[in-house]
């Protein structure tokens, strides 16, 4: 059974649709790519999966059960693309609030908080705030807050966004430690590399999923020798695909006509 | 509240209060606010000579000053929260709502009350001469504040959380409290009078305002409760 099933989510920001009626499932223990460009309704659709905001239409249910719940949340993590951080505490303190709110105390907070920032290669300095930090070691101090209370199901919004490319290897490399252990994770990227990496890709354009398979599927669908080919490629398809549907819109009335 | 929300509850208040020693944001913003009025209150009263009771205006001088203090201060309780989209983590974690607003309002209203507390002996210094002492118990004009201060913080945490999320904040707060403050505001200044000024009627004057306020606090307190849930995930 799927750990993670949305179905039909439809998004709205005002009179726009950004999200058109898309729908996936995520197995356990799989590393799961939203691949797609700025704007292509990549965040929008892990905010719905994480219960940050709910869709104009449609379910998610995680581990069986329908989503937003408070109880889900403990088996939950999430990074968002911003920091999420008190710039006006350090590391460790910021660790320590977080861990309270998950119920995380004494020995077994201290030991969360040393797996988390190991797993997010983060070596922090017990005096210096957290504002004092350069973006990237704050990118890492976000994500160690987010796996600090070891969560089954990890959403992660650009989770390497500053980072350089050798904590983004790292980072990834911990990625798969963690989905090897059983951690099902759901990443967004637009970074083809980090793409290549997922179990799993989804590629979202214009808040529709126009390819979903392995990075080797996608390739060899599309026929194409790179996954950035490959994006190209079903891109094209979906608006080939889009225009003739418009052409068979236009001509029906006209031959209505005709036939009258 | 069960053993993990008072973990959580201890865990977001401490965090507030360890902030606000770390930047002092709040407590300088109202502070200052504070000061800077009772200069102004000085020069507006100072032609009225040596004729004029001040005390008989000073529960309203003050009211005025904290309500608008408190503004200053109930503005920024959620700007740390919001900046760096803090309050998306603490919404995705297993915690009551109302523990966020409980743990808010009494980080609110410890501030509120130093600075009022911080803020009275000023007063006194500017504007009561020596033989214009607080006729009642000063334990009075402190229950006074206690209470107040209380349906003060429990409004300004709900509305603060409302208008965090809007443009214009700062106005949008405003514009909500002040007219939501105006039974407790009244209520305040009575009670603040009838312990100042004394008379044979005063305790019960006191009493009955004081009931006033205890009522707004209870009857306030119990809507942010059951608003907060809908409030701060809106």
């Amino acid at each position: 059974m799927p750990v993670l099933v949305a179905r039909d989510i439809v998004q709205r920001f005002g009179k726009q649709e950004v999200l058109h009626g898309v729908s996936l499932g995520v197995e356990k223990g799989e590393v799961l790519g939203l691949l797609g460009p700025s704007g292509a309704g990549k965040t929008t659709f892990v905010n719905i999966l994480a219960g940050v905001a709910e869709p104009v239409s449609g379910t998610v249910d995680a581990f069986g059960e329908r989503m937003p719940s408070l109880e889900l949340m403990r088996r939950m993590g999430y990074m968002a693309q911003s920091d999420a951080l008190y710039y006006d505490l350090t590391a460790a303190e910021n660790l320590q609030f977080f861990g309270a709110i998950y119920g995380l105390t004494g020995a077994a907070l201290k030991r969360a908080g040393e797996r988390a920032l190991d797993t997010a290669r983060l070596t922090v300095d017990p005096r210096k705030f957290v504002r004092d930090y350069s973006g990237g070691m704050r990118r890492r101090l976000s994500l160690a807050t987010a796996i600090l209370h070891e969560p089954e199901l990890l959403i992660l919004d650009e989770p390497t966004i500053g980072l350089d490319p050798l904590h983004r290897v790292d980072i990834w490399e911990s990625f798969s430690r963690m989905a090897e252990n059983g951690t099902t994770i759901v990443v967004t990227t637009h970074v083809m590399d980090e793409a290549e990496r997922c179990d799993r890709l989804a590629m979202i354009r214009d808040g529709v999923f126009i390819a979903i398979g392995s990075p080797r599927e996608l390739r060899e669908r599309a026929g194409a020798a790179t996954l950035e080919d490959a994006f190209l490629h079903f891109a094209r398809a979906e608006t080939a695909q889009a225009d003739r549907e418009q052409a068979t819109e236009h001509a029906a009335p006209e031959a209505g006509g005709r036939d009258a | 509240m069960d053993g993990l929300a008072w973990r959580q509850f201890k865990a977001i208040l401490r965090k507030d209060i360890v902030m606000e020693l770390r930047t002092r944001e709040m407590v300088t913003s109202m502070g200052l606010y504070a000061i800077l009025t009772m200069v102004v209150y000085q020069v507006a009263l100072s032609e009225a000579g040596a004729s004029l009771d001040v005390r008989l205006v000073m529960p309203g001088l003050i009211w005025v000053a904290f309500i608008f203090m408190s503004l200053l201060g109930l503005n920024r309780s959620f700007v740390h929260e919001k900046d760096q989209g803090c309050i998306e983590a603490l919404l995705l974690a297993p915690i009551d709502r109302p523990v966020i607003f409980f743990s808010k309002f009494t980080g609110n209203l410890l501030f509120l009350l130093v600075v009022e507390v911080l803020s009275l002996p000023v007063f006194s210094f500017l504007f009561l001469q020596e033989q214009q002492g607080i006729a009642n118990p000063v334990w009075m004009v402190g229950l006074v504040l206690l209470g107040a201060s209380i349906g003060i913080s429990g409004v300004g945490t709900l509305l603060a959380t409302i208008s965090v999320n809007t443009s214009g904040r700062d106005i949008m707060l405003a514009v909500l409290f002040v007219p939501l403050m105006y039974p407790l505001l009244r209520a305040a200044v009575g009670a603040t009078f009838a312990a100042v000024i004394g008379g044979p009627a005063s305790a019960a004057l006191f009493w009955g305002w004081m009931a006033w306020v205890a009522a707004f606090d209870v009857i306030m307190l119990l809507v942010a409760f059951a608003l907060y849930e809908f409030v701060i995930g809106a």
